[in-house]
């Protein structure tokens, strides 16, 4: 699991980043040790317990990344490409997706609770075991995905397609939904209320 | 340190494996359903089992304790130990064990059990039926929900919010996710507030 080791910056209430005192934010030479991170996330090698939060990143090809236990949260994803990724038991929690692509991917106990999530694509994904809790997801697909035991509860759900996925005990309860489509999934396995 | 998780099909609840990064004596949490895979996991990383730590005396956590036992032989540490027919030592609530040089504190939290344990490792709040994404555990009467909700209340919301939380049935979470979005938690918080405010020593 990755570390909580504190900013060493006082009032600073991020993690430091892995083998380092400060968080990302207060690295010296920031930039240069966010594309450094970058570069070594985008290779075909498994990563384990990467600290990488509070960062926005833009048009980056993360496709076939091979991630666990890592902490991504409050990063702003914009044009990122995590299709084929295999992304076991990391925390994007509080993100933001924007045009964002999972196809293909196996994100299986994962957290992405909290995150607004636009425009984004998670076809034909194992979505196992994932939390979606209080998600803002507007004009998202995630046909053809399995959401086996995924926990949607509290989300506002506008313009999103379940086409064909397996929603067997998912939780959908106390959720906003405006133009959601369920068609050929097997939602009476789901929990609504 | 390594935390695996492990999804038994049998009573859908979860195990997790905590143990060095090199390999080593490591903990194993609510054997519910001991497979094949869990043995591979276990193997692989070239743990062996020297602690087992139960969250509650339910089936779907302990079921896969007998054969856990003649594996691996571990010291097993419960609530209840007369509950069980294997030796359990007891675990009472504050203790702070060292397990093989992991620290764990044991947080009691009764309510789903009178034998509900939580246990603090690390920045991870593993805590059985106490507390799950979305929901509360689940109890018996109103005296035992009140129970429940009184100790996540007081034990475990005055945590630290980013204390990641992995129960024993469901999807992983963490403690500011749960106070923003568990809405049985937040209805009993509301509650809980009112009848705070509607107590005539508050008032006075």
């Amino acid at each position: 699991m990755f570390k909580c080791v504190p900013c060493a910056v006082e009032g600073c209430r991020r993690y430091a980043l892995e083998d380092m005192y400060t968080c990302l934010q207060h690295a010296e030479n920031s930039d240069e040790v966010l594309q450094s991170l970058i570069a070594s996330l985008s290779d075909s090698h498994r990563h384990r317990d990467v600290v990488m939060t509070d960062v926005r990143l833009k048009d980056i090809d993360f496709s076939n990344v091979h991630l666990t236990t890592c902490d991504f949260a409050r990063c702003v994803f914009e044009n990122v490409d995590f299709s084929q990724s295999k992304i076991q038991a990391c925390f994007f929690d509080f993100c933001l997706f924007e045009n964002c692509n999972f196809d293909g991917s196996d994100a299986r106990h994962s957290v992405v609770a909290g995150s607004k999530i636009m425009g984004s694509s998670f076809t034909d994904t194992l979505l196992i075991h994932t939390n979606f809790m209080g998600i803002d997801a507007r004009d998202c697909d995630f046909s053809s995905s399995d959401l086996y035991y995924s926990n949607f509860c509290s989300s506002h759900l506008v313009n999103v397609q379940f086409v064909d996925c397996n929603l067997k005990n998912a939780d959908f309860r106390y959720t906003d939904r405006q133009n959601v489509s369920f068609k050929y999934s097997n939602f009476e396995e789901a929990s609504f209320s | 340190m390594k935390v695996f998780f492990h999804f038994s099909l049998n009573e859908f609840s979860n195990t997790y494996l905590v143990g060095p990064e090199d390999g080593g004596d490591a903990i194993l949490i609510d054997p519910g359903h001991i497979d094949l895979e869990l043995i591979e996991r276990i193997e692989n990383n070239r743990f062996t089992i020297a602690h087992v730590l139960l969250t509650h005396r339910h089936p779907s956590h302990t079921a896969g304790l007998g054969t856990l036992v003649k594996i691996y032989d571990p010291i097993v540490y419960a609530g209840s130990p007369s509950m069980y027919e294997s030796p359990v030592k007891e675990v009472r609530d504050r203790a702070i064990l060292d397990l093989s040089g992991i620290t764990v504190e044991a947080i009691q939290v009764p309510g789903h059990t009178i034998d509900s344990f939580v246990y603090k490792i690390g920045n991870a709040l593993f805590t059985g039926d106490v507390l799950y994404a979305g929901r509360v555990g689940a109890t018996t009467g109103v005296l035992e929900k009140a129970l429940l909700l009184k100790g996540i209340k007081n034990r475990l919301l005055t945590l630290d919010e980013r204390f990641l939380i992995f129960p024993g049935h469901g999807t992983i979470s963490a403690l500011k996710i749960e106070k923003m979005f568990n809405r049985e938690l937040i209805d009993a918080m509301a509650i809980d507030d009112l009848a705070q405010l509607s107590h005539p020593s508050i008032m006075t």
